[in-house]
């Protein structure tokens, strides 16, 4: 792979890592039609619940309203932030957005399933699914939202999960000094059913494959499609909380029940355990190719070169392991969402409090402006 | 000097002993037969602190401005001249890697776009917007930028959990380790745009000088009167006015230092700074008006107050200090007295933006010239929230920007965005700047 150019600096300066290593940082960027992206998610809240993973960033690939809305109810089901802390906000491309100051339309894809989803009333006449994410100004470019996270980040302890079309990363690839955050904090990116990412933009799957500042390891249509997601597992977490988000947003898309390929959820757990020691858990869930360099030809075919200075690999499934995955898939995918955090904040002195409270003092001949 | 009545050069001064007086816009300065030449536009950041309530301060709708939340009431009369812009982010005010002290990221960010170094030592920020533009422009001026204050200027220290107090007390950075600090003192800004020498005095020789002064307009009287006679009667006309607001600012002045004198702020002042806040700001704010006017320069920035000031203001009978307030924990009492505050910020921008409006600048007006951006470095001060700054674009540009509207941007769009555009109408075409990620969408605002 090409080692791209950028002249930029890095934004902020390298940080004193002093401070503990949080789990890793996983940024999602999701076509969320996909039943295996929807399932990406609930698997990264059970991992949060391990003190595997943490979701640093959740975006679409589509500028779709009704995607970004579901996105938004998702995130806040498995809440990241802690309440009244503003909420997790949902990165979408920016093209085929209207411009600020423009009337605010809908988007260009509209997913009328998630529309009619959104649009289910509870017993009260209010919606099921709130969201705050009513215009596209709610949300934020996905490239600009990708950098502005990743520098939160410990250097190197960041990992990007693609399931769709690489827009956004293409674009995040233009923004000034992005490379080079990228270079710094992203320990792999990977991609879930490269064919659907190519597929879906052509340009951008080839600028990422071609210019993407760290490793990539690819998780093939074919490798998911191989090991299926139960449909009554999905089924059962919908009995036991109806408006499970996710769940509700697996049954709009197909006929239920039906399996789902596990391609967006190996390539999450990959991520997880992307250069792990062989003990550690999740080491031993998926092996990796040779190194080479997979190349995205101009019909849309992808061709994958092996060479040792290569920085792309594939997963390889072991048939021996997929019971343990698909338990292991559905223990996690299953949890229920992990307690929302809270920011113990350190109280005002009594003598600030005091002070703070006191009558309003004598008024100093106001004067007009 | 002697004074041609066929054409007046831009940078013609009144001169007198220890006085240099710049001249405003007159005809005369346009040469004959030529078209009237476009006033230039002048570009200011106002900066008050500890973010501003947002729940009285935000727009409902994009759109036009029709009712005003509380705190932009004061500016009633300027909706047709105001852009809100919403959701401009300053990530790098956020602590990213390196824990507390928002408010002196929030600062030291806020026109360079870039994260400042944690020390309160080895300070390391960036040239800010203004100061690109200064640097590219400030030669057709006499000052390349103004800056100006109303509050603490220490430069060392620690004024936020490990930030310098050059990062809080400083809104201009002429390189990554120099600040420009703002002027305080009135007077000082009075004597550094007028004095012909340029040299700041002692505040005790200012003192003595001050009792036995005469106005400057008695130093150039000879060049005023031999000017005004090859004047035409709008001209003279223009003149009256510009000499009069500067004697009126003088008497101001000297109100100023008669009250310095007589009251006891309860903290050490500078010589001329008036004890009353909206004295201050008005001095201060016609001084700046004045420099608009007399082309003295283009660029300003005016920290209203440092960032995380614990400034009390007793002038409206609020005596507990402006940060701790903001910390208010949802207490409804603590939130109207921060409202309070903001309130009263705006009341005197209005005074300012007035002046403004009713100073001739060519065919137009000195607010119509302007791009003044006024906001905080912070939205909510009370979690220190970084996104959707509290961010009002006021003026025209020189006829570019379309005011009168609210405009929402997409979230986590950088205010460095709005810098860059700034720049590219004062001429100054900046590739990259700080964490932009590109430029405000020209249609939006235009």
């Amino acid at each position: 792979m090409a080692d791209a150019q950028d002249p930029a600096p890095a934004l902020a300066a390298p940080a004193a890592e002093a401070a503990p290593r949080p789990p890793l940082g996983v940024a999602l960027d999701l076509e969320l039609a996909r039943p295996d992206a929807l399932l990406c998610l609930a698997l990264l809240n059970g991992l949060s619940g391990q003190s595997r993973a943490r979701r640093i960033a959740l975006s679409v690939t589509r500028p779709s309203l009704a995607s970004a809305q579901l996105a938004d109810v998702i995130a806040e089901y498995y809440a990241t932030l802690p309440a009244n802390w503003g909420y997790a906000t949902i990165g979408m491309p920016e093209a085929g957005m209207p411009a600020a100051g423009m009337p605010q339309g809908e988007p260009a894809s509209p997913d009328p399933q998630f529309a009619a989803l959104l649009a289910r009333k509870n017993l009260d006449g209010a919606p099921l699914y709130p969201t705050r994410v009513r215009r596209v100004v709610d949300t934020a470019d996905s490239a600009t939202l990708l950098r502005n996270l990743l520098l939160a980040e410990q250097d190197g302890n960041a990992a990007i999960v693609l399931a769709g079309a690489a827009t956004n990363l293409s674009r995040l690839l233009d923004v000034y000094g992005a490379i080079a955050q990228l270079r710094a904090k992203v320990k792999v990116l990977v991609v879930a059913a490269p064919e659907a990412t190519i597929a879906s933009d052509l340009r951008a799957a080839r600028h990422v494959f071609s210019a993407w500042p760290t490793p990539i390891v690819t998780v093939s249509a074919e490798l998911g499609a191989a090991l299926r997601f139960p449909g009554k597992v999905v089924q059962s977490l919908l009995a036991a909380a109806p408006e499970h988000p996710v769940a509700s947003a697996y049954a709009a898309l197909a006929q239920m029940p039906y399996d789902a390929p596990t391609t967006a959820l190996a390539a999450l757990l990959h991520a997880v355990s992307y250069g792990v020691a062989a003990a550690e858990p999740g080491a031993q869930e998926y092996r990796l190719s040779e190194p080479g360099t997979l190349s995205v030809l101009n019909d849309g075919r992808a061709r994958f070169t092996p060479g040792a200075s290569g920085a792309h690999r594939y997963l390889i499934a072991d048939p021996a392991r997929a019971p343990a995955l698909l338990a292991q898939y559905t223990t996690l995918v299953s949890e229920p969402p992990v307690p929302r955090p809270v920011i113990k904040r350190k109280p005002m002195p009594p003598a600030a409090v005091a002070a703070a409270q006191q009558p309003a003092g004598p008024v100093l001949a106001p004067k007009a402006p | 000097m002697p004074f041609s009545r066929k054409f007046l050069p831009r940078r013609t001064f009144l001169r007198g002993a220890g006085a240099a007086l710049a001249l405003p816009w007159l005809d005369a300065m346009s040469p004959a037969l030529a078209a009237p030449a476009k006033p230039p536009v002048r570009l200011a950041f106002l900066y008050v602190p500890n973010g501003i309530d947002t729940a009285c301060w935000n727009v409902e709708q994009d759109g036009p401005l029709d009712a005003l939340p509380r705190i932009l009431q004061p500016l009633a009369d300027f909706k047709r001249d105001l852009l809100q812009l919403g959701n401009l982010t300053h990530n790098s005010g956020r602590a990213l890697l390196d824990g507390a002290g928002d408010h002196g990221r929030s600062a030291g960010s806020y026109l360079t776009g870039i994260q400042v170094k944690k020390s309160m030592v080895e300070i390391r920020g960036s040239v800010s917007c203004d100061q690109i533009v200064a640097n590219q422009i400030g030669h057709l001026t006499r000052f390349a930028s103004l800056e100006l204050g109303m509050d603490d200027v220490r430069q060392a220290g620690d004024c936020d959990s490990g930030y310098s107090c050059a990062y809080t007390n400083n809104l201009a950075w002429r390189s990554e380790t120099q600040p420009l600090p703002p002027i305080l003192d009135p007077r000082a800004l009075f004597e550094r745009l007028f004095g012909a020498d340029g040299v700041a005095r002692s505040p005790e020789e200012r003192a003595r000088r001050a009792r036995y002064r005469s106005s400057i307009l008695d130093f150039v009287r000879a060049d005023t009167q031999q000017l005004q006679a090859t004047l035409g009667p709008s001209d003279v006309r223009k003149l009256d006015e510009y000499l009069s607001s500067i004697r009126t600012v003088e008497r101001q002045l000297e109100q100023a230092e008669r009250d310095n004198a007589a009251i006891d702020p309860g903290m050490p002042k500078p010589y001329g700074v008036p004890p009353d806040f909206a004295d201050h700001f008005r001095l201060m704010s016609d001084l700046l008006t004045l420099a608009f006017r007399a082309d003295l320069t283009r660029v300003a920035t005016f920290l209203i107050t440092r960032e995380g000031s614990n400034r009390a203001y007793r002038e409206i009978g609020i005596s507990d200090g402006h940060h701790p307030l903001t910390h208010h924990r949802n207490d409804p009492a603590l939130i109207e007295k921060v409202r309070q505050i903001n309130e009263y910020h705006t009341q005197q921008l209005a005074g300012w933006l007035a002046k403004l409006r009713a100073t001739a600048d060519g065919d137009s007006n000195l607010l119509d010239s302007s791009m003044i951006v006024y906001g905080s470095g912070l939205s909510d001060g009370n979690h220190h929230l970084h996104d959707d700054l509290p961010t009002l674009l006021i003026g025209r540009g020189g006829g570019y920007f379309k005011p009168g509207r609210r405009i929402t941007f997409r979230k986590e769009t950088p205010m460095a965005n709005l810098h860059l555009t700034l720049m590219d109408r004062m001429g100054v075409r900046v590739e990259h700047f700080g964490d932009a990620s590109g430029r405000l969408t020209p249609a939006s605002l235009t």
